[in-house]
């Protein structure tokens, strides 16, 4: 084909600005699936609160009662019951607890008198570090062997991994903290060198309690995150293997990798949206696990709290409590779908067409 | 360049392909014609070193005379995107979609030579121009193309790296017949152009008619034919060589026609 | 009758005729599908400790070598012995006997789960991929939040009117597993839905109900299994950890993980009464969910090759 230069000029000046029009286009579209996913996250928080509101007003037990005592007067038990603002329409009571949070006032509970906030920030930020640990241990130790499960060339490696995912994956949370308190606790087991029991009350006073803090986490985390490290091994092993991605696997080995670095870098890529999704429902199962293992080794964090304000009755405490803990929840399910789209080009893709 | 010698390739259960000699000179392109089924791509995944584990072979297929089922993986994976390369049936399938056209394309030139950034940027960009395609595909993601358009960029991967033999497995077969012949027609410019020897497998005559200089005809895991592509069509033997010729539609007797390369859709 | 003749037995079933899918037909692939899962390894043991559960089970409910409330201050964290085969705990009780007894709980729990899981789940599929796209809508929001509602959350709700309770166990268990069942089998379901015979189905009008049985629900079902496997196992394993926080099985009643987490709290001291309860623990979820490989893939003609043919 003969052409001028100028006519070549224009064809490549053309060329530029549609790159750049399909790059705008792209970044149009995650602007906008961001902002939508936002909303959805403040309407399902919507949801959520909801249902815990008007579940907890099921409860019999009367907070009122509880705080006024049993020998208390009339007028007190009606005064406390204005105070809490039991009294007012259930839709109004709904109405203002929502209407404080959105300011940033949690609360005073009832039963302790002291600020809710305050009272939650200290917990957390035992309960937060410990559910990261245990997240860190359940990744650094599912993926990596998932995909040497995979690619080993010893038939024995591949067999006996799967075989210990399984095992290990059918372990309960509590079993698995009894073994490591038997093994490596401190007084009792046979390589006694870890904490078993509480969390030093001011962890960043210096760097020995702060040691030791992070000590008191190892135990709890290692029980929570073997199990669900398991769980990850056997979902990226499928994602690995799924007949799908067999094809862009022999695709990558015809370009010139061996089986095992075609897994390790197409087979990971291709099964990392699935990971993450993994990941995050992993993460909210893993509640129960952090609840079990602060009783277990007695870790003054959210979830104890979250039990002791339970069996007390302490209706405001809890209500925020539960909405904080869903709200944790639903943040990590935004950030997980946001990643998702963010890697996974195919779901762009979709957004894209739907657009036009 | 390559040697097959005896090739038997079975599943735990059952012998599919048995026996089987094939030979491919420098520069030549063979077709290997059969239905679905009868082994070609078992052959060609034997060939290429990407056989699953499951399957045991048996015999010897000789590449630039070294016996690749006797290599090392790593051996094996040194040859797959220099020495011999291959484009297969559904490229959609094949091309990652988590990175764009052109990490796609560029990834022989990663693994097998240290070239810069700057260096592979542009050797993308001239394949893509050979395939005919714009360069602006390169930014793209490969679910927002076209099968055609993929299937160029397969070609354009397949032979970034200069490879010695080309193999085809079915390409057009999932392809619509105006861009089949597209493709046809590109597969043989470009490897005409590289020196490239190809072998290209199909069902369907009419296609292999148009690329193939020699022919071999598979029935069952076996050769039942060899020869000469006008030698095969005006004289056929074997009863099931006759079946597909008059299944063919339309056959390219006269020849290869070598047209430009018609741009991308 | 040749091949292309269809009598009133035929049903057109995905586009398929299938000559005479009469119930012959029906219980000889049943026959197939229970060989086949009795043939293989996972399958055969799975399904024996499955027997020798629902056995122990049974015997306990009428006879366990000593009775519940049976104490011995005397003989309190004892070893295994020949009196006590597993020991006694804290308060001298037999801890074979609570084991036993514990095994009937875990069976009623596991198949309540199990079953509720299936249906509530199921059905959630095919509310979140009718034709109503206001109805699905609102179904896959409404889901997702739910779905971030912890299990143990459920839990306390239900044991704070009443108290710790087996069926609050079950419902929170059901719930959540419910949940996790509809987002995982929606992508299989949703491939269904995209397919000509379903388009066609509800272009003529047929029912929602109707469509979703005869052309979505055959094709998700091996997923399901799997869920549903996946669903009861954990469910023990989320047992034991309600019951240790005293929102699970009350503390009279037997389960194991009564058994555990009364283990639990001395475990320092003792630490063989710990090891049983969670032996028999794991064991049974592994087993669970080797049943349900092995039932999926017995099920699914795409990978029973004797189904293929029939």
């Amino acid at each position: 084909m003969m052409q001028t230069a100028g006519v070549k000029q224009t064809m490549q000046a053309k060329q530029t600005v549609q790159a750049k029009q399909t790059v705008q286009m792209n970044q149009r579209n995650i602007i906008k699936t961001i902002l939508s996913r936002i909303a959805l996250f403040v309407v399902m928080l919507w949801i959520v609160s909801l249902v815990i509101f008007f579940a907890l007003r099921i409860l019999p037990g009367d907070v009122a009662a509880i705080i006024a005592g049993t020998n208390s007067s009339v007028e007190r038990y009606r005064s406390i019951r204005t105070q809490l603002g039991l009294d007012r329409p259930l839709i109004e009571q709904y109405g203002s607890w929502l209407w404080d949070i959105v300011r940033g006032n949690l609360g005073t509970s009832v039963i302790t008198g002291q600020a809710m906030g305050e009272r939650l920030t200290v917990r957390a930020a035992v309960t937060f570090p410990l559910i990261i640990m245990s997240m860190i241990i359940t990744l650094a130790m599912g993926i990596p062997t998932a995909v040497w499960s995979v690619t080993s060339q010893h038939a024995w490696v591949r067999t006996s991994l799967r075989v210990m995912s399984q095992i290990l994956g059918a372990i309960p949370a509590l079993w698995a903290g009894l073994l490591l308190v038997m093994i490596f606790g401190k007084g009792s087991g046979f390589i006694g060198i870890l904490p078993t029991q509480g969390f030093p009350a001011q962890p960043l006073s210096s760097v020995s309690t702060f040691l030791t803090a992070c000590a008191s986490l190892i135990l709890p985390a290692v029980s929570v995150g073997i199990i669900t490290a398991a769980q990850v091994m056997r979902y990226t092993r499928s994602a690995l293997l799924d007949g799908e991605n067999a094809n862009h696997i022999a695709w990558s080995m015809t370009a010139g990798m061996t089986y095992a670095q075609a897994v390790r870098t197409t087979g990971l890529r291709l099964a990392l949206p699935q990971i993450i999704s993994v990941a995050g429902v992993t993460f909210a199962s893993m509640i129960t696990g952090v609840l079990t293992v602060e009783t277990l080794f007695n870790i003054p964090g959210i979830a104890t709290i979250l039990l002791s304000d339970m069996s007390e009755r302490d209706l405001p405490a809890v209500q925020t409590e539960l909405l904080l803990l869903a709200a944790f929840f639903l943040l990590v399910g935004l950030v997980i779908d946001m990643l998702q789209r963010l890697i996974d080009p195919r779901l762009r893709a979709q957004q894209a067409h739907t657009n036009q | 360049m390559i040697d097959i010698k005896n090739l038997v390739i079975s599943t735990p259960s059952q012998e599919i392909v048995h026996g089987v000699d094939l030979h491919i000179d420098k520069a030549e392109r063979v077709g290997l014609i059969g239905a679905s089924g009868s082994g070609k791509s078992l052959i060609v995944q034997a060939i290429l070193g990407i056989l699953p584990p499951s399957m045991s072979v048996q015999g010897e297929i000789f590449v630039n005379s070294r016996n690749v089922l006797q290599m090392s993986d790593t051996e094996r994976a040194s040859m797959r995107g220099t020495v011999m390369s291959a484009v297969f049936q559904n490229p959609m399938t094949a091309l990652n979609p988590m990175v764009t056209v052109e990490k796609n394309i560029e990834l022989p030139l990663k693994m097998h030579y240290s070239l810069s950034r700057d260096e592979r940027h542009s050797r993308v960009e001239e394949a893509l121009t050979h395939v005919g395609l714009e360069r602006e595909i390169m930014s793209r993601y490969p679910s927002q193309i076209s099968g055609g358009q993929a299937q160029r960029v397969a070609i354009a991967e397949a032979l970034i790296g200069h490879p010695q033999v080309l193999i085809a497995d079915e390409p057009t077969t999932a392809l619509d017949s105006i861009v089949q012949q597209g493709i046809i027609n590109l597969l043989v410019q470009r490897t005409e152009h590289q020196g490239a020897a190809v072998l290209f497998t199909s069902h369907d005559f009419s296609v292999i008619s148009r690329v193939a200089q020699r022919c071999y005809v598979i029935n069952n895991g076996e050769i039942v034919e060899e020869g000469d592509l006008e030698s095969i069509i005006n004289s056929p033997h074997h009863d099931y060589t006759v079946q597909l010729i008059e299944a063919a539609r339309d056959i390219a007797i006269s020849g290869n026609d070598t047209v430009d390369s018609s741009r991308g859709e | 009758m040749t091949k292309n003749e269809t009598t009133k037995n035929d049903t057109v079933r995905n586009g398929a005729v299938r000559n005479g899918t009469s119930k012959k037909v029906m219980n000889k692939r049943m026959g197939i599908i229970l060989k086949s899962l009795l043939t293989r390894w996972d399958g055969l043991i799975a399904s024996i400790f499955c027997m020798l559960w629902i056995a122990v089970s049974i015997i306990s409910l009428v006879w366990t070598p000593y009775a519940l409330t049976f104490t011995d201050g005397y003989n309190v964290w004892s070893a295994p012995s020949s009196s006590h085969i597993l020991g006694t705990d804290g308060a001298g009780a037999d801890v074979f006997s609570w084991l036993m007894a514990g095994s009937a709980t875990e069976l009623l729990i596991v198949c309540a789960v199990a079953v509720i899981t299936a249906v509530c789940g199921v059905s959630g599929v095919a509310v979140s991929v009718s034709r109503n796209s206001g109805v699905r809508g609102i179904s896959v929001v409404t889901f997702d939040a739910l779905i971030s509602i912890p299990i143990i959350v459920i839990a306390l709700l239900c044991a704070a009117p009443w108290g710790a309770s087996i069926v609050g166990v079950i419902i929170a268990c059901s719930f959540a597993y419910s949940l996790n069942l509809m987002r995982v089998v929606r992508p299989s379901a949703i491939t269904a839905v995209r397919s000509p015979y379903v388009t066609f189905a509800r272009y003529k009008g047929i029912s929602e109900f109707k469509i979703f049985w005869t052309h979505i629900l055959p094709q998700i079902i091996p997923s399901v299994i799997i869920n549903v496997s996946f669903a009861s196992a954990t469910a023990i394993l989320a047992e034991s950890g309600l019951t240790y926080l005293g929102v699970g099985v009350p503390s009279h009643i037997a389960s194991w993980g009564r058994s555990l987490s009364t283990a639990a709290n001395f475990v320092t001291i003792h630490p063989s009464v710990a090891l049983w309860p969670g032996v028999i623990i794991t064991v049974a979820v592994i087993m669970i969910n080797l049943l349900g490989d092995a039932l999926r893939e017995s099920i699914d003609p795409l990978t029973n090759a004797e189904l293929r043919r029939s």
